[in-house]
């Protein structure tokens, strides 16, 4: 059954009369985020189901919910009177019979002067037309109509055949143990095994039943046979009972085993994270501390302003100035002292020579006073007149020493000598420091350039692990928290594992051992029997239990052949899938867990499983799996008679997977109509869509809303424009 | 999956040349439609029909029986 044609009027974003036409291969409906995809695969889910997925809701909503928010707002708002219907059908093609069905839904209001009177239900109807006749006629039968549905998408595949990108990673939840089984019962024949077997069962049971009743009646010893059916009842229910246990040890070993599995991969993750979470730490500790000393550094180039004489900075010229002034005025006074000296030493060389006459204070004081008192020399006994040169000369005498003294002060105004020799001893000590101030400035301020750069860098390795670590994360639904109890947790589960297998083990050798007993038991009811059990009996007995075991084995070697034929299917799809991605890697396997189920995991080539593996990997397997599942069973028609419906299913792993997702689609099913953002963004994706030989395209549409989405205040003028491009 | 492929399937299992149902030989010519006059074989069949017809499994569970009777 191929989906041919879908027709939308005036369904949500699709104002107007729209439609889209489909062949074998794989559709594909191109367009952006908010551009209508998810309304188109509404569409279909609406006339199928009666319901539309609201993304505000994040659930499915029936048309009693809806109401008018199913019909275009572009048609409400140009109609003022008369019916308003949002339409959508679908026309189905079986190839098989070469008949057609046409399934539509239709909601309809009634406007009057623009109100809308809503009502709260959608009319369904199918008209079914062989081809060879050009009438089609109404199906009225609900029964048929709703047998109709079911051959068009039977029920237990809906999940496999028409999904939503968000729902691949819950169509085999790895959390429930039996979802691939499963999903194997629904997508292959291996639940006729199972209820023959059942019917084996109960054969087996009656004809046990009927050999029983038959050796009782036969018995020498009524009330041993008695005693011994009761003991043998015992057995049985005793059995029963172990096997109970059994079974339920079996899923408790498998839910601890898949734990300690499910835990032992992310143990990796959380060991990673605790490691990242570490370096973090570090990181944080040493930027830290970079931004102390940073901090301490610039405390400490303000000191050195002072301590390391950075305030001299440039002050080089004006020592070597002052020196070479120091120096001119030191070698001046040297000068005018020495002129002092020798002009001293010339008055006293005259003076010694006047004291051959006079000596130096001779006569004493007191007599040159009374000399010049009396107007008189004693020693010449002249006159010596006041004013007059001999009185002066005599008064000089007196005066003398007081000049002497008064010469050699007048060397300088002031004597600031010893201020400037502190000063120039100070510019001797700190020349070589101004020197070498521009390198100590240099070599200070590279080492404050380089620790910034260091901080940079350490912060940008902590951005850098910070990032690490939310993409761990967010790849392994681990938290932060979580991540340090994974250990733990993972001891817990490894002992509840091996005390499952202990006891599993005991209960096992119970079971063996009443088994014995039970045969033992058969034994001796059977030596109790005299005469002859029929051969017919007998017969049937014999034939009846092989059958059981027969019926047993069978469904256990169909199902395990399926098994590998499911993995080697799977991986063949992996391999398609992933080839755009060189970091994907490992092989899917299908573990068998201890009560019989299976669960898929990614193993490395010499079959360990493999840990840290990312989100798209784990829904590539789920893909994979499930594609496995479908093309295991091609030949048996699943999916020569159903669809895959899907919206954005590539939106969960991203490109690189896009194109192979596409060459396993087109292999897998016979039609698939895929919604993808993908190709909208990437013209390249684009282009090797319509060309890649491996991808046995069908028709490709590519859909733009009238009005881009964030400016949709107003949506009565949308529309949905469709162009095909093949 | 057709009765004929569930039937062969069935006929994979050793145990019917182990115990003597059937030879090698037969077994390779034998078809679901064909009687075979091997009791196991015939009661496999019943089951088969029986499952394919969407048949309750106790009324196949109890053809069985029946057939086995004498």
């Amino acid at each position: 059954m191929i989906v041919e044609k879908i027709e939308l009027e005036n369904f949500m974003c699709y104002a107007g009369k729209n439609a889209f036409e489909f062949t074998e291969g794989i559709n594909v409906i191109i367009g952006d985020n908010g551009y209508g995809k998810s309304q188109l695969y509404n569409a279909f889910y609406w006339v199928m189901y009666d319901q539309i997925f609201v993304k505000e809701a994040d659930k499915f909503l029936n048309t009693k919910s809806l109401k008018s928010k199913i019909i275009s707002d572009k048609a409400k708002a140009e109609t003022n009177h008369g019916q308003l219907s949002a339409i959508v059908s679908i026309t189905f093609h079986n190839l098989e019979r070469d008949n057609v069905y046409i399934l539509e839904r239709k909601y309809t209001v009634d406007v009057t002067d623009g109100k809308i009177i809503e009502n709260n239900d959608s009319e369904f109807t199918i008209m079914e037309r062989e081809l060879s006749y050009m009438n089609a006629r109404l199906v009225n039968d609900e029964e048929k109509k709703q047998s109709i549905k079911t051959r068009i998408l039977p029920p237990n595949l809906k999940p496999y055949l028409w999904f939503q990108g968000e729902q691949v990673e819950s169509i085999i939840d790895f959390n429930k143990q039996d979802s691939l089984t499963q999903a194997i019962n629904v997508l292959s024949n291996i639940s006729r095994y199972d209820e023959i077997q059942n019917i084996a069962n109960l054969a087996s049971k009656a004809a046990n039943s009927e050999y029983d009743r038959e050796r009782r009646r036969l018995s020498k010893d009524r009330d041993k046979s008695l005693e011994l059916e009761n003991q043998k009842a015992s057995l049985l229910s005793k059995i029963e009972l172990l096997h109970k246990e059994e079974k339920e040890l079996s899923d408790n070993l498998s839910i601890a085993e898949e734990r300690c599995e499910i835990l032992l991969n992310k143990t990796g993750d959380a060991q990673k994270i605790n490691e990242l979470k570490e370096k973090l730490k570090g990181i944080k500790n040493l930027i830290e501390e970079l931004n102390n000393r940073l901090k301490e550094d610039q405390i400490s180039f303000f000191k050195k302003m002072f301590r390391n004489k950075w305030l001299l900075k440039g002050a080089g010229n004006i020592y070597e100035e002052y020196s070479e002034k120091f120096s001119n005025y030191q070698q001046k006074r040297l000068l005018r002292l020495a002129e002092i000296k020798a002009k001293q030493e010339i008055e006293t060389k005259a003076e010694k020579e006047l004291q051959t006459r006079l000596p130096f204070n001779v006569p004493e004081p007191n007599y040159v006073q009374w000399m010049l008192k009396e107007e008189k020399c004693l020693v010449c006994d002249r006159e010596a007149k006041v004013g007059s040169v001999a009185w002066n000369k005599i008064k000089e005498l007196i005066e003398r020493p007081e000049k002497q003294n008064s010469k050699i002060e007048s060397t300088t105004k002031q004597n600031f000598e010893s201020d400037f020799k502190k000063l120039y001893q100070n510019g001797i000590s700190l020349s070589d420091r101004i020197v070498d101030i521009d390198s100590d400035i240099s070599e200070t301020l590279q080492d404050r350039m380089a620790l910034a750069a260091k901080i940079r860098e350490e912060n940008y390795k902590f951005k850098k692990v910070e990032d690490q670590i939310q993409a761990l994360l967010s790849d392994t639904s681990l938290t932060l928290e979580g991540a340090g109890d994974i250990l733990n947790e993972y001891s817990i589960q490894n002992s509840k594992a091996k005390e499952f297998s202990n006891r599993l083990n005991k209960v096992i050798q119970q079971i063996e051992y009443n088994k014995s007993s039970l045969r033992n038991v058969n034994d001796q009811l059977s030596a109790l029997v005299t005469g002859e059990i029929p051969k017919w009996l007998i017969e049937k007995l014999e034939v009846l239990n092989d059958f059981e075991i027969i019926a047993k084995n069978t469904r256990e070697r169909v199902f395990s052949s399926l098994i590998n034929q499911l993995e080697q299917e799977a991986n063949t799809h992996y391999e398609v899938m992933t080839f755009g991605n060189k970091s994907a890697r490992g092989k899917i396997k299908l573990r068998q867990l201890p009560n019989g189920n299976y669960m898929p995991e990614i193993i490395n080539s010499v079959g360990e499983p493999l840990s840290g593996y990312n989100t798209s990997n784990l829904i590539l397997v789920k893909l994979a799996t499930i594609m496995a599942i479908v093309s295991a069973k091609s030949s048996q028609g699943v999916v020569d008679f159903y669809t895959l419906i899907t919206d954005a299913p590539t939106s969960v792993f991203g490109e690189d997977y896009t194109i192979g997702f596409c060459k396993t689609i087109s292999k897998v099913y016979k039609q698939s109509i895929i919604m993808s953002k993908e190709f909208y963004k990437n013209q390249e994706l684009r282009n090797e869509l319509l060309t890649n030989p491996d991808i046995r395209i069908g028709v490709v549409y590519m859909i733009t809303p009238s009005i881009p989405e964030k400016q949709r205040d107003n949506r009565n003028t949308l529309v949905t424009n469709i162009e095909r491009l093949n | 999956m057709t009765k004929e492929e569930l039937f062969k399937s069935y006929l994979e299992d050793p145990l019917l040349v182990e115990k003597n149902y059937i030879s090698t030989d037969r077994l390779t010519k034998i078809k679901i439609s064909e009687p075979s006059e091997i009791k196991l074989l015939e009661v496999i069949k019943l089951a088969i029909y029986g499952n394919m017809d969407n048949e309750p499994e106790t009324t196949t569970a109890r053809k069985i029986s029946l057939a086995l009777n004498k």
